[in-house]
């Protein structure tokens, strides 16, 4: 299993083209993938749930990642967090 | 193959929810009709409209109607369908039901029914202090 954790960088925090973004990312990876925020747990590949951690800018989120392509997906998320879903 | 959807609502209910959506998603992974009803059209005539677009969208894996205020005009025409095989009808639409569904395109009928009925109410929130999300 894979954890990271990210800060959320982008003006906008984790809004719903934002968690669109991650909907379409994670949904190519087998492994299970759920992003934290302190006690709300969501499915990465959900974009309600992933709405539903209310997350704005510089929020810390936990990443966990776990399955055959654990270590892709979690690269692949990073550079996602890193380039702020690609929107500033 | 995919479920085909119908948006049939009030005046621009449906393109205007579609509209943000697509602004969302970047895209719309299923197929999507519209079709508005304003206080000036004849029930029938919208039925038999309906009727040509689920022909047309069903590929197959059946149709989801969606419509907004039950009981209402548009919710009353998306009823006659209520009992078409391969169709299912959800009213009540609103933005997060139709993300909900557009995260799932591949599902089946009964299981994309669940999600936009999953996603519709999970939209609905009242936002406390701990929920704003600025």
């Amino acid at each position: 299993m894979k954890e990271k954790i990210f800060k959320i960088t982008n003006k906008l925090g984790l809004h719903a083209r934002a968690a669109a973004k991650i909907v379409a990312l994670t949904s190519k990876f087998k492994s299970k993938i759920t992003i934290t925020n302190g006690k709300k747990m969501a499915d990465a590949k959900s974009i309600m749930k992933i709405l539903m951690l209310a997350a704005p800018k510089n929020t810390a989120l936990k990443v966990n990642a776990n399955g055959k392509d654990e270590s892709q997906a979690m690269d692949a998320i990073e550079s996602l967090f890193i380039n702020k879903f690609d929107e500033e | 193959m995919k479920v085909g959807l119908l948006l049939l609502t009030h005046n621009d209910i449906g393109s205007q929810l579609l509209l943000a959506a697509k602004s969302i998603f970047g895209d719309t992974p299923s197929r999507v009709e519209l079709l508005s009803v304003d206080h000036y059209d004849q029930p029938n005539d919208v039925i038999h409209l309906a009727k040509q677009y689920v022909k047309v969208l069903d590929e197959g894996k059946g149709v989801l109607i969606l419509t907004d205020m039950f009981g209402s005009t548009p919710s009353n025409i998306a009823s006659e369908f209520s009992n078409v095989k391969n169709v299912e009808v959800v009213s009540g639409i609103n933005l997060s039901m139709l993300l909900n569904i557009f995260n799932y395109p591949t599902l089946s009928l009964a299981a994309l029914t669940k999600k936009a009925l999953d996603g519709g109410k999970q939209g609905i929130v009242k936002i406390n202090h701990e929920r704003k999300n600025i």
